[in-house]
């Protein structure tokens, strides 16, 4: 018969993780250094994830690459029912999960993105808007708005994914494609 | 008027102009002023990116050739409806007129959908007609059901339940129209309870229904009011 070995383990993402593969779909194949310093997390915590997101099979095998399509399903039909959104009272922070004015402008960061109609911020000493209190993906996301804008529009809007419905839902993610559409653009991909 | 429905409907409506009298608006976000200002926040909508939906009163044709005139251009044109842009790049979904279906029941829905409006005065020059709020309770049904889409992934069935949380008076105005629109509104109603997903369905569309779960009660009590359940 077979036994489980003492010790194998079911392994599973954590909500950090989402933010490491965002990172990885917005710079492919980056050194654990860099994603490291982008995304504000520890060398063994991003290495951890990078390991955990590639036996989910959001990496590639054999490079330090997200597979872009399974990404996105992870993000619209696992993250909101993995990391269900955690709210709070009113609170001084940065805003979160907007859409930025895709469609009509998606060049634009999320600093100007539409505040929506019931506003949501991550709870910050550092943040200038009001709103109910919303749990980040990690802790220090409210730091990435000075230093890593694109990943901050990104977690702004997976966050909306978390917290809205169908039509927030749908435009979030079309909206996430759009980003890395026109990063890949940017770069000649 | 909400401002994201100001951004939306002006632009739309002065672009239109001409053909204006041809329409009425049945979106959500037209029903800016059907909702109650003080009642429970629904989603976390942004709202900014939705077309403004309206439906034809003549044939899509006819309304065609004056929106071209007008200098709109369509972008979309399924077998029912069709989507126009307005040069300054909004979007305007016109659905067919009550003629132009062969189906009985969306016929006669959108026959009262036309004739059941109330105006809106965008500005001193500009007013819309709006379908009333029973219609619109019934019309979205229909186009979720046409859609073919699941309950928990179809924004029109969020935009049903914005409008019995947000429209106290929907129950008894949903009494006072005629009994072949009132029978199906209830046979939508009790269709959208039979489905277990329901509850959470609403839940995910009162946003603040994650801290306070009882807000989501008084509108399954709507709900089964207008399902006409004891």
């Amino acid at each position: 018969m077979l036994q489980i070995s003492w010790n194998m383990k079911q392994l599973s993402l954590r909500p950090g993780d989402v933010v490491v593969a965002l990172q990885l779909a917005l710079l492919p194949v980056s050194r654990l250094e860099d994603i490291s310093s982008a995304t504000l997390r520890s060398l063994g915590e991003v290495h951890n994830a990078v390991v955990r997101l590639r036996s989910a099979r959001l990496l590639k095998p054999e490079a330090r690459e997200v597979v872009r399509e399974p990404l996105l399903n992870f993000i619209r039909w696992g993250v909101p029912f993995a990391f269900p959104a955690v709210v709070g009272g009113m609170a001084l922070g940065v805003t979160t999960g907007v859409v930025p004015s895709s469609g009509l402008g998606a060049n634009q960061s999320a600093n100007s993105a539409e505040v929506a109609s019931s506003e949501f911020v991550w709870p910050s000493s550092t943040g200038t808007t009001r709103g109910q209190a919303l749990v980040p993906l990690y802790a220090r996301a409210p730091e990435l708005v000075a230093i890593n804008p694109a990943l901050r529009t990104l977690l702004s809007l997976v966050d909306l994914i978390r917290i809205g419905g169908a039509r927030e839902g749908s435009n979030a993610i079309a909206a996430i494609a759009h980003e890395l559409t026109r990063i890949d653009t940017k770069d000649g991909v | 008027m909400t401002d994201y429905a100001t951004q939306l409907l002006l632009p739309v409506a002065t672009a239109i102009r001409p053909a204006l009298n041809r329409v009425v608006f049945i979106g959500v976000e037209s029903c800016g002023d059907y909702f109650r200002v003080d009642a429970d926040r629904v989603r976390g909508a942004s709202l900014r990116h939705l077309a403004a939906t309206t439906l034809a009163t003549v044939s899509l044709d006819r309304i065609g050739a004056e929106l071209v005139a007008s200098g709109l251009y369509r972008d979309l044109r399924g077998t029912d409806e069709e989507e126009w842009v307005t040069s300054t790049g909004f979007r305007i979904v016109i659905c067919g007129a009550p003629a132009d279906t062969a189906d009985p029941i969306e016929s006669m829905i959108r026959e009262y959908a036309v004739l059941l409006t109330r105006t809106l005065a965008l500005t001193p020059d500009v007013s819309v007609r709006v379908s009333a709020p029973a219609t619109l309770f019934a019309l979205w049904w229909l186009r979720h059901a046409k859609r073919r889409t699941s309950m928990s992934e179809c924004p029109l069935i969020e935009d049903i339940i914005e409008l019995v949380a947000r429209h106290p008076a929907l129950t008894d105005e949903i009494e006072a129209v005629p009994a072949e629109l009132r029978t199906f509104i209830a046979t939508a109603a009790g269709g959208f309870l039979a489905d277990d997903s329901a509850e959470w369905v609403i839940a995910r569309a009162l946003t603040d229904a994650r801290l306070t779960p009882s807000v989501v009660r008084p509108v399954v009590s709507a709900f089964r009011r207008i399902a006409g359940y004891p």
